[in-house]
C-alpha cells in the first residue's frame, strides 16, 4: 500500500470524517448513561456534549473542505518520500516490539535489541557504534531508573 | 509586610541543598532543552515528569519550573547562531538575531537576549508575587458554578488564542474532555466508555496520554527531518552590550515584560503568542521600522523579554485558581495532582511551601539561568553539534519507561503508542494540540464544576448568569467569542467582494439612489 500517494486533503476529509462518525458514536454511547436524571444531571452529560463539539465541528470542518476541495485535485502527500514513511513506521513497529517485549524479556534486553535494531536501520550501518550507542545509553537510563531513582521495570527470564 | 514574609518562607524552603540542586538542574536541562532543536519544553516536560516520581514534590515543581523558563532562556542560542528556533517561542528572535550574528555581533545578540530575558523574569515574577495573593483572595469566593464559568472561558478564549482553524481547536477540545471522561464517574461510579475493560477503569493514564501526544509524537514527527545545521562558526565575542545597545534595548524590555506578563495570564496566551506580539509592537512604534529584519537588537530585546515574562504570568492561574492556561502549564498541574497537590485558592494556605518555594525559586533560578547562559555559551554552542542519532534511542527509552512508571503497568505504554499515533497524525494534519492536553487535564474538574452547580441549582442552569462573578466571566467569553468571529465573518465578506469586484465601503460622494451606479 503506498500511502505516499494520499493527498492531506483526503487525509483531512478521512479525518474529518471520523470526527463525525466518533462525535454520533460518543452521543449514542452517553445518551445510554443517561444525560439527565429527575433533578441533576446524569453520568452521560458531559461526554454527550463533548460529542456534540466533536461531531458538530468535524461535519463543519468536512463541508467547509468539500466545498474548498471541490475541482481541485491531489495536494502535498503526507509523506513527502518513502524513506519518510519507512523510517516513522519503523520506529512504531520498534515502539510496538517494546511493549511486547518487555514484560518478557525485561527491560534491559528489550532496550538494547529495539533500539539496536531502530538505530541501524534508520541512521547508522556501522554495527560495532549501533551496538556502542544502543548499549551504553540503555545501561545509563537503567542505572538513572533503577539504581538511583529505585524505579521498578520489568524483570526478564534473566532477572533484570 | 505579608508578601515579604511568605517569600521569605519561600526562600527558605529553595535554599535548602536540595531544592537548590533541583532547581540548578532544572536551568539546566531547560536551557539543554531550548538549546536543542526538535525538543520543545512541553516534550522535555513530559519526558521527564516519571523522573519526578520519586523525589519529594516541591523539589520536582521547582525542577519542572526551571525546565519551563530555562528553555526560554536557551531557545535564544539556537536562533542566533543556526537560524533554527530552539522552541516554538524563538521562532521570531532568528529574524534579528541571526542577521546580527551573521554582521559579526553574535556576541552583543546572545548577551542582549540573556539580559532581557533575566529582566523581564524578574520583573514578573514581582508581578506573581503581588498579584496571586490578590487572585487567591478573590478565588475564595468561588464556588462550582464560578469555576464552569472560568474554565469555560479558559476554552472559548483557547480557539482562538492558539492560532490555525477554529474549528480544528474545537474538535480537539471535545476529544480532551471525551478522552477525560473514559473511566469511573467521578459523581455515582458508573463505568463510561471502558467497554467491561479492567484496565479502563481508573480512564487513560495522563502521563501515559501526554508522553504519546508530545514524546513519541515529536519522535515520529523528526524521522522526516533531515540533520543538516549551518552552525554560526566564528568565536562568539563582546557579550556584554554596549550602552547603544542599551538605549535601543531598554523599551523593547520593558514593553516586552509587560505584554508577556499580562499575556501570560490570559487561557491560550503564553510564550509564543507574547513573542510575536512583541515583535510586531516593536517594529510598529520603530522609529525604523526598515531595520527588522536584517539585524536589529530590539526586534531580539522585546521577544525574549516577552517569552520569559509570560513564564511567570502563566503561573498565576495555575497556583492561584488552579487552572492551567496553556499546554505547559496543563501538564505542570498533571505533575502536580499526581503527588497529591491540589493547585488553587487553597494552595496557598495548604501547602505554603510549594507556592512560595516556586516563585522563590523562579528569583534563583533567574540568576542560574544568566550564569548558565553568559559565560557558559561556548559549551551550549557544543552541544548544538550533538547529531540526534545520539539523542533519539534516549528519548524513545524515556517515552517507554515514562509511561510504564506512573502505574507499573504495560498497558500504559500501549496507550502512549496509541496516543502517540493519534498525536502525529494530528500534527501532520495542523491539529493544535495545547486545545487538547487543556481540555483533557480539566475535563474532571469541568465536569465536577457543572455537575455540582447544577445539583446546587435543582438543575436550573440560570445558576451560572444570576451569580455576578460567573455571570461576568461567561459574557465576557461569549461576548469575545462573538466579537472575533465578526471579525472573521467581515474579513470573508471583504475578501469575497474583493474577488468579485465590489466596494467594501461607500463612497464619500454616495447619494440615495446611488445603488444603481453599481448595477
Amino acid at each position: 500500500m503506498n500511502l505516499t500517494g494520499y493527498g492531506m486533503n483526503v487525509c483531512e476529509q478521512f479525518l474529518n470524517l471520523v470526527w463525525v462518525l466518533l462525535g454520533l458514536a460518543v452521543c449514542v454511547y452517553s445518551s445510554g448513561l443517561k444525560i439527565w436524571a429527575v433533578s441533576k444531571p446524569g453520568s452521560g452529560l458531559v461526554p454527550f456534549l463533548a460529542g456534540v463539539i466533536i461531531g458538530v465541528a468535524g461535519l463543519v470542518r468536512f463541508v467547509a473542505e468539500w466545498r474548498a476541495d471541490s475541482g481541485k485535485t491531489r495536494v502535498s502527500s503526507f509523506w513527502e518520500t518513502t524513506a519518510y514513511r519507512n523510517r516513522t513506521l519503523l520506529v512504531l513497529v520498534g515502539f510496538c516490539a517494546m511493549a511486547f517485549l518487555m514484560p518478557k524479556t525485561g527491560f534491559l534486553l528489550s532496550a538494547i535489541i529495539v533500539t539496536s535494531f531502530l538505530l541501524y536501520v534508520i541512521d547508522f550501518q556501522n554495527i560495532l557504534k549501533v551496538a556502542g550507542i544502543a548499549g551504553g545509553t540503555c545501561l545509563l537510563v537503567y542505572f538513572l531508573f533503577v539504581t538511583l531513582l529505585k524505579v521498578n521495570l520489568p524483570r526478564g527470564f534473566l532477572g533484570f | 509586610m505579608d508578601i515579604l514574609h511568605n517569600l521569605a518562607t519561600g526562600f527558605g524552603v529553595v535554599l535548602s541543598p536540595g531544592n537548590l540542586f533541583y532547581c540548578f538542574l532544572g536551568c539546566l536541562v531547560g536551557t539543554l532543552v531550548g538549546v536543542l532543536p526538535g525538543i520543545g519544553p512541553l516534550a522535555a516536560l513530559s519526558l521527564l515528569l516519571p523522573i519526578t516520581f520519586s523525589i519529594p514534590s516541591v523539589s520536582s515543581i521547582i525542577m519542572l519550573c526551571g525546565i519551563f523558563y530555562g528553555a526560554m532562556y536557551g531557545g535564544s542560542t539556537t536562533s542566533i547562531l543556526v537560524n533554527i528556533p530552539g522552541e516554538a517561542a524563538s521562532v521570531v528572535t532568528c529574524m534579528d538575531g541571526y542577521q546580527m550574528a551573521r554582521k559579526g555581533r553574535a556576541g552583543a545578540a546572545l548577551g542582549m537576549a540573556a539580559f532581557a530575558s533575566f529582566i523581564a523574569g524578574t520583573l514578573s515574577n514581582v508581578g506573581l508575587n503581588l498579584l496571586s495573593p490578590v487572585l487567591v483572595e478573590v478565588a475564595l469566593k468561588f464556588g462550582p458554578p464560578e469555576y464552569f464559568s472560568v474554565m469555560t472561558l479558559g476554552f472559548v478564549v483557547c480557539l482562538f488564542m492558539v492560532g490555525g482553524s477554529m474549528s480544528k481547536a474545537l474538535v480537539m477540545i471535545g476529544l480532551g474532555l471525551f478522552v477525560s471522561s473514559v473511566g469511573m464517574d467521578i459523581v455515582n461510579g458508573a463505568e463510561r466508555f471502558t467497554f467491561g475493560y479492567v484496565n479502563l477503569t481508573k480512564g487513560f493514564d495522563l502521563v501515559a496520554v501526554i508522553m504519546g501526544m508530545f514524546g513519541l509524537a515529536e519522535i515520529l514527527l523528526s524521522m522526516e527531518e533531515e540533520s543538516t545545521r549551518d552552525i554560526f562558526a566564528q568565536k562568539i565575542k563582546g557579550l556584554l552590550p554596549d550602552l547603544k545597545d542599551w538605549a535601543l534595548s531598554f523599551w523593547p524590555i520593558v514593553r516586552g515584560s509587560a505584554l508577556g506578563f499580562f499575556l501570560g495570564v490570559l487561557p491560550g496566551g503564553g510564550p509564543v503568542t507574547s513573542s510575536f506580539m512583541s515583535y510586531a509592537i516593536e517594529r510598529k512604534v520603530s522609529a525604523h521600522p526598515e531595520k527588522f529584519g536584517s539585524g536589529a537588537i530590539e526586534g531580539v530585546a522585546g521577544p525574549e523579554a516577552a517569552n520569559n515574562a509570560a513564564v511567570a504570568g502563566s503561573l498565576i492561574p495555575l497556583l492561584s485558581l488552579g487552572i492551567p492556561v496553556n499546554a505547559v502549564t496543563a501538564i505542570l498541574l498533571g505533575a502536580l495532582i499526581i503527588h497529591g497537590v491540589q493547585p488553587g485558592p487553597l494552595l496557598m494556605t495548604q501547602n505554603p511551601e510549594i507556592f512560595w518555594g516556586v516563585i522563590a525559586s523562579m528569583y534563583i533560578g533567574n540568576i542560574m539561568l544568566l550564569v548558565l547562559n553568559l559565560p557558559l555559551i561556548g559549551i551550549w554552542v557544543q552541544f548544538l553539534k550533538i547529531p540526534y542519532r545520539i539523542l533519539f534511542p534516549f528519548i524513545f527509552l524515556m517515552c517507554a519507561i515514562g509511561s510504564y512508571t506512573s502505574n507499573s503497568n504495560i498497558f500504559d505504554v500501549w496507550v502512549m503508542i496509541g496516543f502517540g499515533v493519534l498525536g502525529y497524525c494530528l500534527r501532520k494534519l495542523r491539529y493544535e494540540l495545547a486545545p487538547f492536553i487543556l481540555a483533557l487535564v480539566l475535563g474532571p474538574m469541568f465536569e465536577q464544576a457543572l455537575r455540582q452547580s447544577l445539583i446546587i441549582s435543582k438543575a436550573d442552569p440560570s445558576i451560572f448568569f444570576t451569580r455576578p462573578i460567573s455571570a461576568g466571566l461567561l459574557a465576557l467569553a461569549f461576548g469575545s467569542l462573538g466579537w472575533v468571529l465578526w471579525g472573521r465573518w467581515k474579513t470573508n465578506q471583504k475578501n469575497i467582494a474583493a474577488r468579485s469586484g465590489i466596494p467594501t465601503e461607500l463612497p464619500l460622494d454616495w447619494k440615495d439612489g446611488d445603488h444603481e451606479r453599481l448595477e
